[in-house]
């Protein structure tokens, strides 16, 4: 069953004459893991608060459980939240933190205890309970905020990029870990992130936000792959972007000539109509290139010059040179690229983009 | 060691004389104040002859004096309750407005502090003169509390700007109503600078003298009867109660700013 939990219908959010949300529609499923994915000032976080009540619209209907709560204050909302920088009260121990939420619930001291001891176990912070809550590191402060929240069973769960004050490696553990926590609860989370790697390893869905509007709703693998608008497709994972113009209409693509005299052929996919002379911004991710094989007869091809080359362990990453100003990126696995490829920088190498990969989005215009 | 240590541990004990004369010339005349108190002979003179217990005697006997103590006590009790009840209050409503008003607020509070009491003290008593309200000790806590007013002000106020705003949210979305927050995350994490500056309005309306002097009635309060007993001289028996005042005082104070430094440590 695909009932939604969280309903905005037609959001706009004004202040002042500053329009953050601007008549943003969205559905959250039960028991999925949406992520709100977009630049700081996208109105991701805007989304979020008018969720869980701190804020209200200034037009637009929200729902929770079909239920409109424009009105309902955020204490009364099955909804909890995880906050950027922890919030524990600095003032309680660990324990009286995460049982904190209960007492409003009527629930019995003892028995807040317990479920406050079950909660933490299930982050790995048992023995942590009766610690003051600011003698913790910050990766244990996010758990105790994450148990602190779940220990009221909300409606919602809504993450505001908790894991942005963390170090690389903690955020990628919490990630899995919150990924996990996510599928055995069953709760819904809404989650907030820039960080589009952060969106991608845990989404079900995906909203990528800009400008107060959701510019694509999809899973991963969709938003990834199938890019729908330029903005999602140059925000979401590295890319190239090689600006040129329409200079053929093929059955199912396009031939873009750039500045430098390469002829590229690309999908028109659902980039609309793209007539003859239309200027195109075709984007590329830096994984999709290869260096040609040199005798190769391959479509697709542009000369580069090999400027430099980086080592990433297992990986390879090329900066390559089109014509007089244009640089792009090649990324690929060390042994997958020809021999002797240090011994030619500065000079030219046959850089192959296959069309698939190729996305042709129409240049200038708004979207 | 160089020559260079040399002259530097020179520096060194000059800075160190200095600071010891700029400490005796802040604590000597106190410190004669209280030796006094325990000389026996009526008349002040140095060296002190005989040591005795005789002043601080006659002050348990001395009714006018503990009268003037009491009202002072309740004055300094009553400037606490009206300040803090008062000051709380209108340093969270200080966080809470925005725009012009707000500005001009946070910009004006402190006045009531840095205008001179006695003509705070001139300008309420041509304001009550002008109504039927008598003086009494009731005109001197309603004077004072004024005065010192922005001490708790400032003090939460400055406590709050400290204060993370998502705690409150975290505590809202928990479930708290807005008093229900008040009282277990924001009242918690204000209480020190509350109680220090309570602590400092008592000690501060104990001795205050300018507003008191015109706002009282026909009561007196301990400073105010010190001085009149200074139009007669400079008794022994002065110096036994000054000494009491300093001793309590000083603890009182120190209590606050320990409080308050404690606080500011642990956030």
């Amino acid at each position: 069953m695909m009932d939604a939990v969280v309903r905005l219908d037609r959001v706009s959010k004004r202040f002042g004459s500053l329009v953050v949300l601007d008549d943003l529609s969205l559905e959250v499923r039960r028991g999925e893991f949406l992520t709100l994915l977009g630049e700081s000032g996208c109105g991701k976080t805007t989304t979020l608060r008018i969720i869980s009540g701190f804020e209200e619209p200034t037009d637009g209907a929200v729902y929770l459980n079909g239920r409109l709560v424009n009105a309902v204050p955020a204490y009364r909302r099955r909804v909890n939240t995880v906050f950027q920088n922890y919030a524990l009260f600095p003032h309680m121990t660990v324990g009286e933190n995460v049982e904190y939420g209960l007492r409003f619930d009527r629930v019995p001291r003892r028995e807040r205890r317990r479920l406050a001891e079950e909660m933490l176990a299930r982050v790995g912070l048992a023995d942590k309970i009766d610690r003051q809550s600011t003698a913790l590191s910050g990766g244990q402060m996010q758990r105790v905020a994450l148990a602190r929240a779940l220990i009221k069973k909300p409606e919602v769960l809504l993450l505001d990029e908790p894991l942005s004050a963390l170090d690389a490696r903690l955020r990628k553990e919490l990630q899995l870990e919150l990924k996990r926590t996510q599928r055995e609860t069953g709760i819904t989370f809404v989650y907030v992130t820039h960080d589009q790697e952060e969106a991608l390893v845990m989404s079900d869905r995906i909203a990528v936000m800009e400008r107060g509007h959701i510019r694509q709703l999809g899973r991963p693998d969709d938003v990834f792959e199938r890019p729908e608008t330029l903005f999602v497709a140059e925000f979401v994972g590295a890319s190239n972007k090689l600006d040129g113009r329409v200079v053929e209409i093929r059955h199912n693509s396009v031939i873009v000539a750039l500045p430098s005299g390469d002829r590229l052929e690309a999908p028109t996919r659902s980039a609309g109509d793209l007539a003859t002379g239309t200027d195109v911004r075709l984007i590329v991710r830096p994984e999709h290139l290869r260096v040609a094989a040199d005798s190769s007869a391959a479509t697709n091809v542009v000369r580069a010059v090999l400027e430099d080359i980086i080592y990433l362990g297992s990986d390879r990453k090329l900066t390559l040179r089109v014509g007089e100003r244009l640089r792009i990126e090649l990324q690929e696995r060390g042994d997958r690229l020809p021999p002797c490829l240090g011994t030619r920088l500065g000079m030219t190498v046959d850089i192959e983009i296959p069309p698939d990969a190729l996305y042709a989005f129409r240049k200038g215009r708004g979207e | 060691m160089s020559a260079g240590g040399g002259a530097s541990r020179g520096a060194r004990w000059t800075f160190a004389a200095a600071a010891i004369l700029i400490f005796l010339f802040l604590y000597a005349p106190i410190a004669v104040l209280v030796a006094f108190s325990f000389q026996e002979s009526q008349v002040l003179s140095w060296p002190i002859e005989a040591w005795s217990f005789r002043w601080y005697r006659l002050l348990l006997e001395d009714r006018e004096l503990q009268q003037a103590l009491w009202n002072s006590l309740m004055v300094a009790s009553a400037c606490v309750t009206v300040t803090t009840l008062a000051g709380v209050p209108l340093a969270l409503a200080l966080r809470r407005l925005r725009g012009r008003l707000g500005r001009f607020l946070e910009q004006t509070f402190l006045l009531p502090l840095i205008v001179p009491q006695f003509i705070t003290g001139l300008a309420l008593l041509i304001v009550l003169n002008r109504s039927d309200i008598g003086l009494s000790l009731w005109t001197v806590i309603l004077g004072q509390s004024l005065v010192w007013m922005p001490i708790v002000v400032v003090q939460v106020h400055a406590r709050l700007q400290r204060f993370d705003a998502n705690l409150e949210q975290a505590s809202m979305d928990l479930g708290a109503n807005r008093l229900e927050t008040f009282f277990l995350v924001m009242l918690p994490n204000l209480r020190t600078a509350v109680v220090g500056s309570a602590l400092l309005v008592f000690t501060l309306s104990f001795d205050e003298l300018p507003v008191t002097f015109f706002l009282t009635g026909a009561e007196n309060t301990l400073p105010m009867h010190i001085w009149s007993m200074l139009r007669i001289g400079i008794t022994p028996e002065i110096n036994a109660i000054a000494s009491l005042t300093v001793g309590a005082s000083v603890g009182l104070i120190l209590l606050g700013v320990w409080l308050l430094a404690k606080d500011r440590r642990r956030l």
